[in-house]
């Protein structure tokens, strides 16, 4: 059968060169124009499966966004292959993409951006349905709307309103409601949590998983916090620098992680209860920047473990254990 | 009995806007001890951040500080005019803000704003205050301080502008600091760095740490005491064990349970119901009422104080949870 979400060897640059007299440069002699391009996604593939939730994590900059963006393709991809329930879309454009997106629905980190605010509720979560071409007549929209509502905890006071009268998790409702609108096969949820205080943040993310249970659809999940994409995933791909560096089921991979990498944050993250699990370990250093890659692994700079082959060679993802793959050459030579 | 490095009694700070009094503060006791380091948790707009600018003497109309006393080293830093209280700022106590982007002089270099502390409240002459500039940043973690130090804020990263930040801080030994969100803006693995580096500095200089965060997980790896606050007042407090392994006030416990585990997976996560009241429109009672599952007729009429339930632990509830 076929994944819900494939993506293969997906690459993405942006060109952020300057201004074609800031590039000017003279290199041996010879007047140049070399070009800044950012390296954001490096060849990253994994499948999401009906039903499944996939966490991505890392930290900023690692391109855990761009894949969400890459995939419903408001960014076209520079390279790579992305399949929709067997379905190659990678060449698709525009209106092609549109049947598409009924089957995608996003819903993005900042609620206060991420509605318009001179819409009412009733035309923010309807929006998706007539785009979709739903011909139903304004009672029936109404109503749906109004079922909407309900299921995410809003009352149907609340259609009528604008945005600007609904706290931040109320806002997240709202985008939530509007993803549902069109009943998504995929819903990728781009850190939906981080800009909501403690206690709304649980009442979100349990609303999230009671969703799932009822309707069936998978998640794509991107989130910077470690104990958040645990607590939601059943597969996680931990992300640095663009690459893929370790992924397998979030119990495995948290309990025993295998790269460097996700041992370090697994260590940095703090945590309220006892991690007996997690040796201590500090990284030193920052990330790189992402316009010149290193040639090999792209943790080296920062590994405590690394050696003469992590320089030259950059690690591809491999199976050591069912179900997990890990980027590195340490775990090679063990 | 010695007393303690700082001590605020009964501190109201409100805010007085064209729509009401925002009581931010409205009567917060509590102390702190030298070298130790207290946390104060609580979700936005629970008047954490407003407790520090109070002891910093930051607070600028429309706000003030109605009420209380804020006791800092045998002085009562409200009674201080403003030139006392700058021979305080910086020098006794220093602040840490959270956003390290915006709280360095974009203009200056950083050799500039480092000397800035040791000009106002030291007589050194340049070379020793370059040598001293040199040496905190080391501590700080900074490899090549000496060519670093002619650098501008834009030629650093967000981790390395919050350490210089923290160097600014301890530039003139305080025996107080005051971090408000210090590692919010950063990335895990550079928040542990930053978290650690901290933690070190204080324990061997011997300076308090307030922790003003809203991150339960950070306090409960960072601090000795904490203090949990909502809509203006103390919850709760206690030493570190006695608010995350045995908390009695519902909202606390509801904070604990809306934390995702890493250690564990559970199916659901224990939820908070509603959210924060309108702080100009506050209930009656217990502020906290309204959202808890606890709550009975006596809370709604009638605001509970805040009582020690054992030693080294209060809790501003009448019905605290039992476990």
């Amino acid at each position: 059968m076929n994944h819900l979400l494939e993506i293969r060897d997906l690459v993405q640059r942006f060109d952020v060169s300057p201004g074609f007299f800031d590039r000017l440069k003279i290199r041996n002699g010879r007047l140049r124009f070399p070009k800044s391009i950012v390296h954001a996604v490096n060849g990253v593939s994994f499948h999401i499966d009906r039903g499944e939730v996939f966490g991505l994590v890392g930290e900023s900059g690692c391109g855990k966004s761009t894949i969400a963006k890459t995939v419903i393709k408001l960014h076209e991809p520079a390279g790579g292959q992305i399949r929709i329930g067997g379905e190659d879309i990678t060449a698709y454009n525009y209106k092609q993409m549109i049947p598409v997106r009924k089957k995608i629905q996003m819903i993005f980190q900042d609620p206060y951006a991420s509605l318009n605010p001179r819409l009412k509720v009733f035309d923010i979560i309807t929006e998706p349905m007539a785009l979709n071409g739903e011909k139903t007549g304004k009672a029936m929209m109404r109503e749906k709307a109004q079922a909407l509502l309900h299921r995410v905890g809003l009352g149907p006071e609340h259609l009528d309103r604008y945005p600007h009268q609904f706290s931040g998790g109320q806002r997240q409702r709202i985008g939530i409601a509007r993803a549902l609108s069109v009943e998504p096969e995929l819903i990728i949820a781009d850190e939906p949590v981080s800009a909501l205080d403690v206690s709304i943040q649980a009442q979100i993310l349990n609303l999230m998983m009671d969703l799932k249970d009822e309707f069936g659809f998978s998640y794509l999940f991107i989130t910077h916090d470690l104990s958040v994409v645990r607590h939601i995933s059943d597969r996680i791909g931990v992300m640095y620098l663009g690459f893929l560096v370790e992924t397998g089921p979030s119990e495995a991979v948290f309990m025993h992680p295998k790269h460097p990498y996700t041992r370090a944050l697994l260590a940095a993250a703090p945590s309220v209860d006892e991690k007996h699990h997690i040796e201590p370990m500090e990284i030193t250093g920052e990330v790189p920047t992402p316009l010149e890659l290193p040639p090999g692994c792209s943790f080296q700079s920062r590994c405590p473990f690394a050696f003469d082959r992590c320089a030259q060679e950059r690690p591809r993802l491999a199976s050591r254990e069912p179900g997990r793959m890990e980027a590195c050459h340490l775990l090679d030579a063990s | 009995m010695s007393e303690a490095l700082l001590d605020v009694h009964g501190l109201k700070t409100h805010f007085h806007t064209f729509a009401g009094v925002i009581k931010a503060v409205d009567g917060v006791d509590f102390s702190v001890d030298k070298g130790e380091i207290l946390g104060v948790v609580g979700e936005s707009g629970c008047g954490k951040s407003v407790v520090g600018f109070s002891i910093m003497g930051l607070i600028d109309p429309p706000g003030r500080i109605e009420n209380g006393t804020i006791r800092f080293n045998g002085r009562n830093l409200p009674d201080l005019d403003e030139r006392h209280m700058r021979q305080i700022r910086g020098k006794e106590i220093a602040m840490v803000f959270q956003d390290p982007m915006t709280s360095l002089n974009p203009l200056y270099t950083i050799q500039d704003q480092m000397e800035e502390v040791m000009k106002l409240h030291e007589d050194m002459t340049a070379e020793l205050r370059k040598n001293r500039c040199i040496e905190l940043l080391e501590e700080v973690g900074i490899s090549r301080s000496e060519t670093r130090l002619k650098n501008y804020p834009h030629q650093f990263s967000g981790g390395m502008r919050q350490r210089v930040i923290i160097a600014i801080a301890l530039a003139s030994r305080p025996k107080l600091l005051i971090a408000d969100e210090p590692t919010t803006a950063l990335d895990v693995t550079i928040q542990s760095q930053i978290l650690n580096l901290m933690k070190r500095l204080v324990k061997e200089h011997r300076t308090a740490l307030m922790l003003i965060t809203h991150d339960l997980a950070v306090v409960s790896e960072m601090t000795d005491k904490i203090m949990v606050m909502y809509c203006g007042r103390i919850v709760e407090k206690g030493t570190r064990d006695a608010i995350i392994k045995r908390c009695r006030h519902p909202y606390t416990f509801g904070l604990l349970g809306s934390i995702p585990k890493l250690g564990s997976r559970q199916r659901r996560l224990l939820q908070i119901r509603g959210m924060v009241p309108n702080i100009m429109d506050l209930p009656t009672g217990c502020a906290f009422a309204p959202r808890c599952d606890y709550a009975r007729d006596q809370c709604r009429r009638r605001r509970p104080e805040l009582i020690e339930i054992e030693k080294g632990h209060a809790a501003a509830c009448f019905f605290p949870v039992e476990r």
